[in-house]
């Protein structure tokens, strides 16, 4: 335990020593602040043409909620932009010590492939909790204009650690099969691809596959959590992926110890 | 040499392929069965062919490992499977949102839960809407019964037509052979809908007869044998009773109907209908002006007024369709659950107006169902087959030619504080009361409207079964109060927004980039 977690803070601060980092979380923070803002400014638009009708609306108007129309929408941008940037963030952490040559003493050290491989995981998951930690902010703000419903909030950041994690790990698994980080990166978002679209051909297929392809599909599942729904086959699924990612990756890092 | 070795993996991806295209389709068509047997074939052969090097290979420890691994891992992959199998049959979901907007009613749990079969919603919608969607995947989740599909029945005309969907946004719960239309798709429509597809009992049609009612067996235009078949067809059984023979009305799962009687009744049988709706029965009464049946008195109880009228109606609309001035037409309704999306002409050849008394006792709420046009009147004294209308003596028009009326009955047992006021109480029940606790009655004004020559006619046999849908709904009238639309509002001045973005946009990232900035300056030192 005490090797993993002193990996573990090896690889977090080494994060923040490489430029990929500052780069990938100031591109993502003008992205999610643009996003957040274009919400809310349409939102601050139709609330104000509401107020001025004050009219109550009927049947399907959805309610001038702000956790509809700026929270919601927020996460799911979250969602989308893991997918872009996890690959970034994983390709690093294998890739680059087979490509320096650290591997070596990666390889031949005397922490199991499961300390090194849960090691990189936690790094990797505490660097994404920094970059959500901002968009904090974009709550408060809200909390302070309005009073958005913050349930909603909670299981939203519960489903991004949750998804985060669950790409990070297949994210890990893929950049430890080559040394080359940009077929890593490829790779990856192939996989991401894949996975996200998955969800899309369960309507298409019979019965039973098509039950087992539409929970496959990892967005239908953070979907209830930005929404504000825990639910517990969300939670069995994602902690699922997890756990099977980690298991791929330390397979494939053994793999590699046996060869050298 | 090189092809013979690339024989197995040639022949494995055959078989995966095979395999891969029926499970897509979840079918063995002829094409996938080849692919699996010969590239099945294939494989063997190729082993058979590159056997040294196919023993040499298995010798080898990183093959071991190797299938040691994929054992390993298939073995973890059926666990987490198994594990979220079984959650997924036992989900359970905590809405985190302050209103629960995203859980289902305790009413809607509950029949969730109850349900034995499968049952599919589906959603006929151009696009798929978010609310509608949340809803369903809600009723989705209490239940691995429950599925839900989205279908463009634009995209699918021949599914739109099997399940005559006229308008967008129609759900049809679907269990077994039957099925519900559900055209409001609210969750309170939805689970009265599921209630009533989860009924065992069937709804049965009682036409009453005796007195030279309507007779739901006789083809001819003065039959109602086009009306049974309209209700058979929404799965009620109709069936004839005579009240002097038969003891009561049975009040389970029954609809009471009499359809033109041209005679009194008698005093028992009146006594039977009266305890009957008593209990909470429904009935539907349709009364023509010729020949009175003097039900005036026993209706005025309920706060119906039968006029001793014909309605006459001057518009002039009818001849466009060749209905004279005795065919009152009626083209628009107030709002009420039988007539809430009706939107197509009626009319009641030879009708006498039926008016709600405000004045009634006790709880009953009476209300009218539909009305005349303007110019039309309810002529009292019809001479020499000329009508006018006079001030005074004539009802005024629009003439209200249906009524509907409800009121609340006690549990038997009971002692409801109104037992003095409910209209006709003589203490003796009948066989229980309903479950429902609502008695239900429909007066109109003529019978003549739902009989077979007029029964196919613009929307008199849709009235006509939506009246009988109305009185048939037994279950607890389950008023869901749809979740109080959240008013979560931000207001922000222009400066305010202003900074809001440039926080947001600017301040932010750039705190980023200047630790980013700061550290490598660290470093250099």
């Amino acid at each position: 335990m005490r090797g993993l977690l002193t990996l573990a803070r090896r690889d977090f601060t080494s994060y923040f020593v490489s430029p990929v980092a500052y780069v990938v979380g100031a591109v993502f923070l003008i992205l999610s602040g643009f996003v957040f803002y274009g919400n809310l400014s349409f939102f601050l638009g139709i609330s104000l043409e509401a107020l001025m009708r004050s009219q109550a609306g009927g049947g399907f108007m959805p309610p001038l909620n702000v956790n509809e129309f700026v929270i919601r929408p927020f996460f799911g941008f979250l969602a989308f932009s893991f997918l872009g940037i996890i690959p970034m963030l994983t390709m690093g952490l294998l890739a680059e010590e087979k490509k320096r040559g650290t591997e070596e003493l990666l390889l031949t050290s005397p922490l199991t492939s499961l300390q090194l491989v849960g090691g990189k995981f936690l790094a990797a998951l505490g660097f994404l909790g920094i970059l959500l930690f901002p968009t904090v902010t974009y709550q408060i703000i809200m909390l302070g204009f309005g009073n958005p419903d913050t349930g909603p909030m909670l299981a939203g950041y519960l489903g991004a650690l949750l998804l985060g994690g669950s790409l990070i790990s297949l994210g890990l698994f893929v950049s430890s099969l080559t040394a080359n980080q940009i077929i890593a990166v490829i790779l990856s978002y192939g996989l991401f691809l894949i996975l996200w679209v998955i969800g899309f051909f369960s309507e298409q297929v019979g019965e039973a596959f098509g039950a087992i392809l539409s929970y496959l599909s990892i967005l239908e599942h953070y979907e209830d959590f930005s929404k504000g729904v825990v639910d517990l086959s969300g939670l069995a699924f994602f902690v699922s992926m997890i756990l099977f990612g980690l298991l791929l990756t330390v397979r494939s890092i053994d793999s590699l110890r046996w060869r050298s | 040499m090189r092809l013979v070795g690339a024989l197995p993996v040639l022949g494995l991806l055959l078989a995966v392929v095979g395999f891969g295209w029926s499970v897509l389709l979840g079918d063995w068509p002829m094409a996938a069965r080849l692919l699996v047997a010969g590239g099945g074939v294939l494989f063997l052969v190729g082993l058979f062919l590159n056997l040294e090097t196919v023993l040499r290979l298995v010798r080898r420890r990183s093959t071991l490992y190797g299938t040691n691994t994929v054992i390993v891992l298939l073995l973890t992959l059926g666990i987490l499977f198994l594990v979220n199998f079984l959650v997924a049959r036992h989900d359970e979901r905590f809405d985190l949102t302050a209103s629960g907007r995203f859980s289902l009613a305790p009413q809607s749990e509950r029949v969730v839960r109850a349900l034995e079969d499968e049952v599919e919603f589906l959603a006929f919608f151009k696009m798929r809407e978010k609310q509608v969607e949340d809803l369903l995947k809600e009723y989705a989740a209490l239940s691995p019964r429950v599925s839900y599909r989205f279908i463009d029945p634009d995209e699918e005309p021949s599914l739109a037509r099997k399940y005559d969907i006229k308008q967008y946004g129609t759900i049809v719960i679907e269990r077994g052979d039957r099925q519900e239309k559900v055209s409001n798709p609210t969750e309170e429509h939805l689970s009265r809908a599921l209630i009533k597809l989860s009924r065992e009992e069937v709804t049965t049609v009682y036409f009453l007869e005796g007195h030279g009612e309507r007779d739901p067996q006789v083809p001819e235009r003065n039959g109602y044998s086009e009306a049974r078949k309209g209700l058979e067809d929404e799965q009620y059984q109709v069936e004839t009773l005579n009240l002097v023979r038969a003891d009561s009305i049975p009040i389970q799962g029954s609809v009471a109907v009499v359809a033109g009687p041209q005679t009194p009744p008698f005093p028992e049988e009146l006594e039977k209908l009266k305890r009957y709706l008593n209990s909470g029965g429904r009935a539907l009464l349709l009364l023509d002006p010729e020949p009175s049946v003097g039900l005036a008195e026993f209706l005025a109880e309920w706060g119906v007024q039968v006029g001793k009228d014909v309605v006459i109606d001057a518009s002039g609309v009818g001849r466009l369709f060749g209905a004279g001035p005795d065919i009152p037409l009626v083209t628009s309704y107030p709002s009420h659950a039988i007539t809430r999306d009706f939107r197509v002409m009626t009319f009641f050849p030879l009708a006498r107006s039926v008016t709600p008394d405000s004045d009634v006792r006790g709880e009953a709420t009476a209300q009218s169902l539909f009305q005349t046009s303007p110019s039309s009147w309810g002529e009292v004294r019809l001479e020499n087959g000329r009508a006018k209308f006079d001030e005074g003596e004539d009802v005024e028009g629009p003439v209200s030619l249906g009524v509907a009326v409800t009121w609340r009955v006690g549990k038997e047992g009971e002692d409801s504080a109104s037992s003095e006021e409910r209209p006709g109480d003589d203490g003796s029940g009948q066989e229980g009361t309903s479950t429902s606790g609502e008695a239900r009655l429909v007066v109109v004004g003529d019978s003549d409207f739902a009989s077979n020559s007029y029964f196919g006619s613009q929307g008199n046999g849709d009235l006509f079964l939506n009246m009988v849908g109305w009185l048939a709904e037994e279950e607890e009238l389950i008023a869901i109060r749809p979740k109080a639309p959240e008013n979560r509002q931000i207001f922000m001045t222009a400066t305010q927004t202003r900074m809001v973005f440039a926080f947001v946009v600017i301040v932010l990232p750039l705190l980023v980039v200047v630790s980013g900035l700061g550290v490598w300056w660290k470093r250099r030192k």
